[in-house]
């Protein structure tokens, strides 16, 4: 009897080690993150909306309905990827997530004196190149390093009515996410 | 040797057994460490970066979700009153008080694993924003919070259910200082219960 005690202890420990192991392999093996979601309904250049109803949000957390949220998977291996919009909104403010869907970078409009989008998502050797050689185009944009092959951007923007979502959805949709 | 083989396989089965119960356990609620509790709103600023424990991580991978970031602004949840009684739609809330500075603020109701709800009533504001409310002539306000139409401040719950109010404040220096300063937050009260 003393033995199977033995045992379960052991199976105890046991469970600690299946517990560790497992917690840090869900976000290895997961394939439902926010990336695979995103690349389901989006594709590399653009922005797609993110609709609050749709399956891909159906377990995002706190999914502010007053905004429209657009999502935009890029690749930096061709180069870096800018990010612009021709009109500006009542508020916008935008992340860039890891492949593992980790927020590592955000800004909101207040970056630019007059509220438009204007963000350059740069690998750290290509933020080196740039300080030394800006290319005119890029003069007033943001250099936004991002030590990352592939990842993801999330811009969102505040409709404060239903009204507005139409223009709102415009603003997104319309935002170029090219590499340049 | 059938012993031996039954202590191997009674230590295996607990290890794996139990091992799976407790990720899946602890992956059930919200986070509970990393989290910033300001008057009884709790927002959880590391979830969802690079610095966030495991157990978010875990949780982010699964949700999916995108945590909004440090410039964007900051969430913060509550699932009780100020006297501590869970949040119910069978009784009627006031919140009262002004908001920490922010551009901007959303207020919305969430399940009480902090899913979006959705209202039978498609219609009825389940959700409201600092542009979209009435103010008290010194900048506080009043807001109801209940099952039923009300007139002024309204926002609207699921009847009878448990809900988490999400109260998010975007471009604000709350965000960025993980509670080292208080700010005046509003108070959620109860107003009165039917049934």
């Amino acid at each position: 009897m003393l033995k199977l005690l033995y045992a379960a202890i052991t199976g105890l420990v046991g469970a600690g080690v299946v517990h560790i192991s497992s917690l840090l392999l869900i976000p290895v093996v997961s394939e439902n993150d926010a990336w695979a979601r995103l690349t389901s309904v989006a594709v590399q250049g653009s922005f797609a909306v993110i609709e609050t109803d749709a399956p891909i949000a159906a377990s995002m957390r706190a999914l502010d309905a007053n905004f429209v949220v657009g999502g935009c998977p890029f690749s930096l291996a061709d180069g870096p990827v800018l990010v612009r919009s021709a009109g500006g909104v009542e508020f916008w403010s935008l992340s860039i997530y890891n492949r593992r869907g980790e927020n590592v970078f955000s800004v909101n409009d207040r970056i630019s004196p007059n509220g438009s989008l204007d963000v350059a998502i740069v690998t750290p050797l290509q933020f080196i190149e740039f300080q030394n050689d800006m290319p005119d185009e890029l003069a007033n944009s943001v250099l936004a390093e991002a030590n990352m092959n592939e990842g993801f951007v999330i811009l969102r923007a505040f409709a404060p009515h239903a009204s507005q979502v139409p223009v709102t959805r415009k603003f997104i949709e319309t935002s170029s996410c090219d590499v340049f | 040797m059938i012993f031996r083989m039954i202590q191997i396989a009674v230590a295996l089965c607990v290890a794996i057994a139990g091992g799976a119960w407790l990720t899946w356990y602890s992956m059930r609620g919200g986070d509970s460490f990393d989290e910033v509790t300001i008057g009884g709103w709790t927002a959880y600023p590391e979830s969802g970066t690079p610095s966030a424990n495991p157990y978010a991580k875990a949780r982010l991978a699964r949700d999916g979700s995108l945590s909004i970031g440090a410039a964007e602004g900051v969430t913060f949840f509550r699932d009780k009153d100020v006297e501590g009684n869970a949040l119910t739609g069978i009784c009627q809330y006031e919140m009262l008080g002004t908001s920490p500075s922010a551009r901007l603020w959303t207020l919305f109701v969430a399940q009480s694993n902090q899913m979006p709800i959705a209202l039978d009533q498609k219609d009825w504001p389940a959700s409201v924003h600092s542009q979209s409310i009435i103010y008290f002539e010194d900048g506080s306000f009043s807001l109801t919070i209940a099952a039923t139409p009300k007139t002024d401040n309204w926002l609207a719950v699921p009847a009878g259910e448990r809900f988490v109010l999400a109260f998010t404040l975007y471009d604000s220096p709350v965000a960025t200082n993980k509670g080292l300063i208080e700010t005046p937050f509003p108070i959620v009260k109860k107003v009165r219960c039917n049934a």
